[in-house]
């Protein structure tokens, strides 16, 4: 079964199209990771899969309910996170989390003590009071209490310390894993997910780029380091081939779909006087920043994203 | 949670996060109550600006409430928690109806401290509360578009000047009752708009912001713009029961048709004196002059008025005042139209009027005992004695009144008598030696404003009264301390008993 199921979704804020025709599927029990530049769709999309705004063309439902008619009953099944979302600022952390456990049949309140402990928050302490991370932390607090089955994070770790992020992306990782939510989170860092995915999406200027699992994409993009003979000659490039970079008699640049066969063919035909070529595995950073510079769509050979 | 559990957990929650909003706007509904109930001063005091502010801070109270879970912003915190759209709107709508409450307790408290009638308080009120619902519902839709308080301000002052432009913009005309009608519906309908408006926004949760702008445009039209129609001027006439039944009371006298030839444009008629009369003749308006009798008439100063005619109420005292006995006869000036003029000076032998007839008999409305500091209310209006004085046989009193007036719009749709405080009559009566003796206003000044909520306001005069000089006579008692401290202030109306179309004939004489 899918935790989310988008076909054809559409929006506009007036005559700005910022979602495409957007197709994506995410498999339940999966951590998805959603990268895009800023104002490629994210919030968008994260916005239309919660209800909080109604798509104008397409579909999207999320653990099988349509997102435009999802009941309150549903909304207790996810969690939301978002960068700007608000929180009640006069209220303590104590009497946000006495607010929320009544609305959540599942509300932990042992978890909830614990994320609090975790996160170094006072329960005494006023929303209004915290500070960029602190407020990130409680709403973080907020969305897992309940354990939702869908956990929905838009730019979840802003502000938030380097430390801090690390132990509650392997905490999100357990929780994910032990508890089988599914986790889609979506931000424009892609060091800060990328230890958390097995599931990647590029999303730019409303399309979605690529979407798959992200082992497969690493192995699917690669480095390739050549060291040239002739300086001043033109190479022979690929028209799919990503960040291309030139210094002197140095050429690099990520090969999409570089499979050990098509490398070990493809490389000695284009570059049969080079010196050296290196391949290696590259990050997903380097895809990421690759992808968003072409905007181009690179799919996996005979894949459908 | 149940819808209604999700209704009272967003309450409480709301009630806790606009405390202060809250707190302020009960403190100054109470404290306005307090003023104008007049509960320390003796006598109200009109709210003035302090009430005028009564509504737009529960207004502003009902706007936080809704901006606290707004229905069109992706980032608000209830947006994305399990809370039914229509429970989290149901509990905006039941803190704007507590507001509103709070606001309707005081109007209660208010007229119920002048003894304004039960059933015309609940009447009041009901037009008061259901107008400041509108206003508050109003407030909701500007606070579900607005993007935050401030946009909520500017929009609703945008309001407002709309609301200034628009009262400059000539109505049409209709019938009182046709027009109150025509109002109601139009309340209802703006309610009716205005909650849907609501429903639908929290239900929808995105709504683009032209379409905003629209819809706060239409509801700033329907309830702040109100209907293109406005109540005409004329008050409701009973069916005439014809000239028979006044007519054997009043008497035109011949008109002499030689001062009519020279220019003099008067006539005389002769009233009966029982009732006191008013007559509207086609564009003039006539006053009669009674001869005396048990009425009163409009004209003769208050002491005669008194002394003459008597008060039903306090049939049997004997009253005070040398003013001779009657029979008395008045005469009356006429101003005849033109057309009438030109009709006796071309030889006429008679003219008839057309016109109405109003009236009114004498009733005690209060009754306070004559010390500084005694205050009583009846029927709407509260008389406050501010000090008494006394040089000789003459006897001074300061007064205050306070009296609660209907709107003009609804005074004119329902043809209710208005209260008019120098039409209010007053004398001092001692029943132990069933004595009565009339007092004349010498001087004055007033002051008006709203109560607690928009409706009736409260109309608030100082003045001075004064035993009238009398001339010695014999038989007459001596008004002294003794006399004074058994005394008591009456005040007496002029009530009307209805109005009457007339017609009368005056025959030209030739004298």
């Amino acid at each position: 079964m899918n935790a989310v199921d988008v076909q054809g979704l559409t929006y506009r804020y007036g005559q700005t199209v910022a979602l495409d025709h957007l197709d994506l599927v995410i498999p339940a029990g999966s951590i998805y990771a959603l990268l895009g530049p800023n104002g490629s769709g994210k919030t968008t999309l994260l916005q239309l899969l919660t209800g909080l705004r109604r798509a104008r063309q397409g579909r999207a439902t999320v653990l099988g309910v349509d997102s435009s008619a999802l009941s309150h009953r549903d909304r207790a099944r996810i969690g939301y996170v978002a960068e700007g979302q608000s929180l009640p600022r006069w209220m303590r952390l104590e009497q946000l989390e006495a607010y929320l456990a009544p609305l959540y049949p599942t509300w932990d309140r042992t978890l909830a003590a614990e994320l609090r402990a975790r996160f170094g928050l006072k329960a005494d302490r006023k929303v209004g009071a915290l500070s960029r991370g602190d407020h990130m932390k409680a709403a973080l607090l907020c969305a897992l209490a309940p354990r939702p089955q869908l956990l929905i994070m838009d730019e979840p770790f802003t502000g938030i310390d380097v430390a801090v992020r690390d132990d509650l992306v392997r905490g999100l990782l357990a929780s994910a894993g032990s508890e089988g939510w599914t986790v889609l989170v979506c931000s424009h860092d892609v060091e800060e997910v990328e230890l958390l995915a097995d599931h990647v999406g590029f999303l730019s200027a409303g399309r979605l780029l690529l979407s798959e699992p992200a082992d497969d994409l690493r192995q699917r993009f690669r480095r390739v380091t050549v060291l040239l003979e002739d300086s001043s000659a033109p190479p022979d490039l690929a028209p799919e081939w990503l960040a291309v970079d030139r210094a002197g008699q140095l050429l690099s640049f990520i090969m999409p779909n570089a499979s050990d066969d098509l490398v070990a063919r493809t490389l000695p035909q284009r570059f049969p006087d080079a010196r050296h070529i290196d391949v290696s595995a590259t990050s997903l950073r380097d895809v990421f920043i690759a992808m968003a510079r072409s905007g181009a769509a690179t799919r996996p050979t005979g894949a459908v994203a | 949670m149940t819808f209604l559990a999700q209704v009272r957990h967003v309450v409480a929650k709301d009630l806790r996060e606009a405390r202060w909003f809250l707190a302020a706007y009960a403190a100054l509904v109470v404290g306005v109550t307090v003023h104008a109930a007049g509960w320390f001063s003796g006598t109200g005091i009109a709210g003035g600006l302090w009430s005028l502010l009564v509504m737009p801070v529960g207004m502003f109270a009902a706007a936080s409430v809704v901006q606290a879970d707004p229905p069109l912003r992706s980032t608000a915190f209830w947006m994305s928690r399990p809370l039914a759209s229509s429970a989290v709107l149901a509990a905006k709508l039941v803190v704007a109806l507590a507001i509103v409450s709070l606001g309707v307790a005081g109007q209660v408290l208010a007229l119920a401290a002048y003894d304004v009638p039960m059933r015309e308080i609940l009447g009041s009120v009901g037009g008061s509360a259901l107008m400041f619902m509108t206003w508050m519902l109003a407030a909701s839709v500007f606070a579900a578009v607005a993007a935050d308080l401030r946009t909520f301000t500017l929009l609703l002052l945008a309001a407002l000047v709309l609301a200034v432009v628009a009262s400059a913009i000539e109505r049409i005309d209709v019938a009182p009752a046709l027009a109150a009608g025509i109002g109601r519906l139009w309340t209802v309908m703006a309610v009716g708009v205005a909650t849907t408006i609501l429903a639908w926004a929290y239900r929808r949760r995105d709504i683009a912001l032209p379409l905003r702008v629209v819809v706060a445009a239409l509801v700033a039209l329907l309830i702040f713009v109100g209907p293109p129609i406005a109540a005409a001027g004329a008050e409701g006439v009973k069916r005439a029961p014809a000239a028979d039944h006044v007519g054997g009371r009043l008497q035109l006298l011949p008109i002499d048709r030689r001062h009519l030839a020279t220019g003099v444009s008067h006539a005389m008629l002769q009233v009966d004196p029982r009732p006191g009369y008013s007559m509207r003749l086609g564009n003039a308006r006539m006053t009669f002059h009674l001869h005396g009798g048990a009425s009163m008439t409009i004209g003769l100063d208050d002491a005669m008025a008194l002394t003459q005619f008597g008060v039903p109420d306090i049939a049997g005292v004997q009253w005070l005042a040398d003013v001779g006995s009657g029979p008395w006869s008045y005469g009356l000036e006429i101003p005849m139209t033109a057309e009438q003029r030109a009709l006796v000076v071309r030889s006429a032998d008679s003219v008839t009027l057309e016109g109405r007839v109003t009236t009114t008999v004498a009733s005690v409305a209060a009754v306070v005992p004559l010390r500084p500091g005694n205050a009583s209310a009846s029927r709407g209006r509260r008389f406050f004695i501010d000090g008494v004085t006394r040089e000789g046989d003459q006897v001074t009193l300061d007064l205050m009144s306070a009296a609660v007036v209907r709107p003009e719009p609804v005074r004119r749709a329902r043809s209710t008598a208005s209260y008019d405080p120098f039409a209010t009559r007053y004398a001092l009566l001692n029943r132990s030696r069933g004595e009565a003796i009339a007092l004349t206003r010498m001087s004055g000044h007033g002051s008006g404003g709203g109560l607690v909520l928009p409706g009736p306001t409260l109309e608030v005069h100082h003045y001075q009264v004064s035993t009238a000089p009398r001339m010695p006579r014999a038989s007459a008692s001596v008004i002294d301390d003794r006399w004074l401290a058994d005394a008591e202030l009456v005040a007496i109306d002029w009530i009307s008993r209805g109005a009457h179309q007339v017609r009368l004939t005056a025959v030209v004489g030739a004298r």
